[in-house]
């Protein structure tokens, strides 16, 4: 009778445990895939002396990190370039692109201002195009191990401490990366905090959940979500890349199909989480959206607006904007980006960087974007985008002279400078990842269908509101899956 | 075709006619402003007839013959302008120069030359003032052509109205391609109905006549997909309110399509008693060219909270489970099928209105403005105010009786009408008269500041305008007598309004058992008629709408008049839930089963006592 019994509490529990093994599998259950806390070595007793440079910080991290450097070294963090070439849409010979060598819409290009622009790199000293990317005592560990909240680049030293910084009490606490380390470049470039990205901002140091759901209710750290091995971290932007690789994206956690509507789960073929799960941009620190460099040299404005939001001299005018709706278009992941020399339409607005796909692309979804347009120097005569030296000795900032400032820009880019230039408009997408809403913030379905719909149905190539007149299959547009097609 | 099939159909055809409709300009042709005479308003001069020119294509007459928004005797449903709603008026000039805002035209407004106004429902921009005005001055023939003021088409000029030629189309005609012509959208419904909005600007009360919010002031409702913690409301527990304001809405329906026109072929479906029973489907129906050229201005309807008579006015809409299977979302909840017979969706998914309500229209007493009080539930503060704070309320849930001969308990809304009578039969008195007892045309009455003005501001607000004490009801009545009025008295007329809108989704619904099977039952809770009634008078509740007998406005021990639900004890108790009511026979039962287990436990425990002693013996 008891072994009967035992039998039966033995088969009962089985059958608990493989119905609950089950449920698992089909309900979305994105903390299980969360990293376990991580352990921590306490650094405060390793050092005892001061040191008098970063480098030396960095020698005596390597003494028992031995590969951190070389492992660094491999990464775009510190090579500012893509470990692959890559082929460009209308290039025949593959390329390689990373913030070393592409233009933006913002502050422009690096080249011939590296000195500035180099206080986000990590590492010591890059003030030209000679610096040494092999030499491993020119890796900045401080920046993304800092655990005091001390440490800071001097904004005027390629990337060299402020000479203010207690190195030693840095040194002694060094930790995994937090929030704050990733947020002292990722926050603030751009030129200030929020103004680059619309989705990474000093609020999300301690968000409240109307913000981020993820690192308030759950306190996610960024690198739960940027798993990063051999410091290899994954996730890139196409502002410098184009290409696919080293991505990821929600599904490192939550299910395919996570939700209990059927229909929602239906959305996720040709919609991107991030867009219903992303409803504003700059929720709470207002982000730029325009940039009209041309405008730039006026003194006497600068002192009648009194307001750098709006306009400075050095830079030109401005328009910021805060909790706004993101612009969507289709990306399959790969983008196109203007690539130095290439030519351009001076009338029409270029593409900076702009997601690929289409509605006839299966692999494409809809995504959210922060679109920041601009106006900026071009070569009057080659009809392409110069990049000027702004910052430093000859450049704009210091002696306001455009013709001055893209004739040294040029001369570090090695493009032929004609002498002549003026100003065109761009356009540049930044897909939006960062500050996702729960699910009861999310957009609902008034929010893009029917009447005063937010998405653009026709622009996006539909022949009107997909709630109505169908999808992508159920209008033939795309071959279902079973056909080839998605 | 299987069951799913049939439903995809019907959905992809409703759908896909809805965004036929919605497209707007795509299948409207470019048509001529015709004047009375037929001749083109642009030559003429004349207003436009929309009995010409819509009925180049469309049969106008037909649809003026037939449908309930221009049907002869219109019934004045308008409690807020009138002491008497419900009864029928002439319906002459001065009835249009006063509600005419909210009619359509045609019907007997012809007559007078308010033709029917298609335009109201069917653009974009419509100018009511400038209509209105017209209407006033009595040139009702020019209401239609004033009703356009904003498209641009016309122009006033002095008295008159000018066509404007380089508005219209190059060949004189309706610009189509700027000024679309569709399918009535939620606000050209909301315009009079109640308070409709879409798009994320903050939802507000809109300024003006509250009037014109009928289903809002009625029951609360408001459809509008917007999110509660969106809106610019002042909600309970604003940011935590993140439901929409009624999930039909944020699921992107409109009010076309349950209130559909009624030979839509679209939304054409058999009813089952007189589907053939081989026929899951039938495929032949009128066709779109038949429909457009003749369609039914008839709109599926509900039950109507003032019908008195069920069986007067028939049912066409359909009901949530023609939409919606309520079986495999209901799967937790213990003993679905007896749930469904018993209680309406609403009940569960409409338990609460987060909006205020009327409760009260006080025609015993008159303001400056010669219109009664009207007292809310569910707000601090002034109905419009953007500062006052709405607590919404918790409909009382009555029994009423379905199309399909079952009694379920629904949401209601109470509203109170207090009016003076006079005469036998009784006839309500004036609210001129009433007004003139307390106001001289200029200012308030001396006396009547004297009994009412407690805080002595000179002013009669409206909390102190109340009939709550014999003195002030008498010199009242004293003063209606010394005006002509014979042996005038206070009656109360409580009306019940269904709350059909406000659809909450799962999450946000009435779903803890112990809501409703517990003491304090959800179910049995009252609903605040009057705490303010005048001076020993009786609302009399009418049952209307299918309320079964067990709905009830009782005095409660505190003196307040609530709407109640008979319950077991009561007279007439329509439901016995388990875990509220109390069942003599049940608890005998229940008691003579606890008695037998414990008689049972002491004769087997005392057996055992006794046959241990014996064995230790």
């Amino acid at each position: 009778m008891l072994i009967k019994f035992k039998l039966m509490l033995s088969l009962l529990v089985c059958l608990c445990l493989v119905s609950d093994e089950v449920e698992s599998a089909i309900r979305d259950n994105p903390r299980a895939k969360v990293p376990k806390p991580r352990s921590h070595t306490d650094h405060s007793t390793f050092f005892s002396q001061p040191f008098p440079d970063g480098s030396s910080v960095t020698r005596a991290c390597l003494e028992c990190h031995k590969s951190a450097a070389s492992d660094l070294m491999k990464t775009a963090h510190w090579n500012w370039v893509g470990d692959e070439a890559v082929l460009a849409p209308g290039h025949d010979q593959p390329v390689h692109i990373g913030k070393k060598n592409l233009m933006n819409n913002y502050c422009i290009g690096i080249q011939s201002n590296w000195v500035r622009c180099t206080q986000c790199h990590a590492g010591y000293g890059w003030e030209d195009d000679t610096f040494d990317f092999s030499k491993q005592d020119n890796v900045d560990c401080l920046v993304c191990h800092d655990w005091t909240t001390t440490y800071n680049k001097d904004p005027n030293g390629a990337g060299r401490p402020d000479p203010k910084v207690d190195l030693l009490a840095v040194a002694r606490s060094v930790g995994y990366p937090k929030r704050a380390n990733c947020g002292y470049c990722h926050f603030a470039g751009g030129g200030g905090d929020a103004v680059k990205h619309g989705d990474m901002d000093g609020s999300l140091l301690n968000p409240r959940e109307r913000i981020d759901i993820h690192m308030s209710r759950h306190k996610l750290e960024c690198i739960d979500c940027h798993q990063t091995k051999n410091h290899l971290i994954p996730g890139r932007l196409i502002s410098v890349s184009i290409d696919a690789k080293n991505r990821f994206d929600c599904t490192l956690c939550h299910a395919p199909r996570p939700h209990k509507d059927m229909r929602l789960n239906a959305h996720g073929s040709a919609v991107a989480c991030q867009t219903c799960h992303i409803p504003r941009i700059a929720p709470e620190e207002a982000t730029k959206m325009v940039w009209d460099w041309s405008q730039a040299g006026d003194k006497e404005r600068e002192k009648r607006i009194g307001d750098p939001h709006q306009y400075t001299a050095i830079k030109g005018e401005f328009q910021y904007a805060v909790n706004i709706a993101p612009e969507y278009a289709w990306f399959n992941g790969t983008a196109d980006h203007y690539l130095l020399g290439e030519t351009i339409d001076p009338e029409g607005v270029t593409a900076m960087a702009r997601p690929l796909g289409s509605i006839h692309d299966a692999t494409a979804r809809i995504w959210p974007f922060k679109v920041h347009r601009g106006k900026q120097i071009y070569d009057l005569k080659n009809r392409y985008f110069i990049i000027p030296k702004t910052y430093g000795p000859g450049g704009y900032w210091t002696e306001f002279d455009w013709d001055k400032a893209a004739r040294l820009g040029s001369q570090a880019t090695g493009l032929d400078y004609s002498g002549s230039f003026g100003f065109a408009s761009t356009e540049m997408f930044w897909p939006i990842n960062h500050m996702v809403v729960t699910s009861r913030q999310a957009l609902a379905c008034k929010d893009c269908h029917g009447q005063g719909g937010r998405l653009n149905w026709e622009s996006l190539g539909y022949d009107g509101d997909p709630a109505v007149r169908g999808g992508r299959l159920r209008t033939g547009i795309l071959i279902p899956e079973s056909e080839g097609g998605r | 075709m299987n069951m799913r099939m049939i439903a995809v159909s019907i959905a992809t055809l409703i759908l896909g006619w809805d965004g036929l409709s919605a497209s707007q300009n795509r299948i409207h042709p470019e048509f001529d402003l015709l004047d009375v005479e037929g001749y083109k308003v642009i030559e003429s001069h004349n207003p436009v007839s929309t009995m010409k020119t819509c009925g180049q294509c469309h049969d106008t007459e037909y649809i003026d013959s037939h449908s309930d928004h221009v049907r002869p005797q219109q019934r004045v449903a308008y409690e807020f302008e009138s002491p008497d709603p419900g009864s029928d008026v002439p319906f002459d000039a001065d009835w249009l120069k006063t509600y005419g805002r909210r009619h359509v035209g045609g019907g007997p407004a012809r007559e007078l030359g308010f033709e029917m106004n298609c335009f109201l429902c069917h653009i974009e921009t419509v100018d009511r003032e400038a209509m209105m005005g017209e209407m006033r001055r009595e040139r009702f023939e020019w209401a239609v052509t004033a009703s356009l003021g904003r498209t641009g088409l016309v122009a006033r000029v002095g008295d008159s109205w000018i066509w404007k030629r380089d508005a219209l189309s190059e060949q004189g005609r309706w610009p189509i391609d700027r000024i679309a012509l569709r399918g009535p959208t939620d606000e050209n419904c909301g315009a009079c109905h109640g308070l409709v909005h879409r798009g994320s600007a903050p939802l507000v009360i809109p300024e003006g006549n509250p009037a014109e919010l009928t289903m809002t002031l009625r029951t609360g409702s408001i459809f509008s997909g917007q999110r509660i913690n969106d809106s610019g409301i002042s909600t309970v527990s604003k940011e935590q309110t993140i439901r929409p304001w009624d999930v039909h809405a944020e699921r992107v329906m409109r009010c076309s399509h349950c209130h559909f026109s009624l030979n839509n072929p679209a939304y054409s479906l058999e009813i089952a008693a007189t589907r053939p029973l081989h026929l899951r489907f039938d495929t032949r129906r009128q066709s779109f060219s038949e429909y457009l050229h003749r369609p039914s201005h008839q709109f599926a309807r509900g039950r109507g909270s003032m019908d008195a008579d069920p069986s007067n006015e028939p049912v066409t809409m359909r009901r949530c489970e023609t939409c919606h299977d309520a079986g495999p979302m209901h799967r937790w909840l213990p003993y679905p099928e007896l749930h469904f017979q018993k209680l309406s969706c609403e009940a569960c998914h409409i338990p609460t209105s987060p909006m205020a309500a009327v409760r009260e229209i006080d025609w015993t007493v008159a303001g400056a403005d010669g219109k009664g009080g009207v007292r809310y539930r569910g707000i601090e503060g002034e109905w419009g105010d953007p500062n006052a704070h709405v607590t919404g309320f918790q409909p009382v849930f009555w029994p009423r009786l379905d199309e399909d001969a079952r009694t379920r308990l629904a949401p209601f809304n109470v509203v109170t009408t207090w009016f003076w009578t006079a005469g036998d039969p009784p006839q309500r008195v004036s609210p001129a008269i009433v007004a003139a007892v307390f106001h001289d045309g200029v200012a308030c009455r001396p006396e009547a500041l004297e009994r009412f003005d407690s805080n002595r501001d000179g002013v009669l607000s409206d909390e102190e305008l109340i009939l709550d004490t014999r003195d002030k009801r008498d010199w009242v009545a004293a003063r209606l007598t010394d005006a002509g009025v014979v042996n005038p008295r206070i009656e109360g007329d409580a009306q019940p309004f269904g709350i059909h809108h406000g659809v909450m989704r799962r999450e946000f619904a009435l779903c803890e058992c112990v809501s409703c099977h517990a003491g304090e039952s959800r179910l049995y809770a009252d609903l605040e008629v009057s705490p303010t009634a005048p001076f020993d008078a009786e609302p009399a509740l009418r049952r209307t709408g299918g309320i079964g007998d067990a709905g009830r406005i009782v005095r409660a021990t505190d003196g307040r008049w609530v709407a109640r639900m008979n319950r077991e004890g009561d007279d007439a108790p329509e439901f016995y839930v388990p875990g509220a009511d109390r069942n003599a026979a049940v608890n005998r039962i229940g008691i003579g089963f606890m008695a037998v287990v414990v008689f049972g436990v002491a004769v087997h425990g005392s057996a055992r006592i006794v046959t241990g002693r014996r064995r230790r013996q």
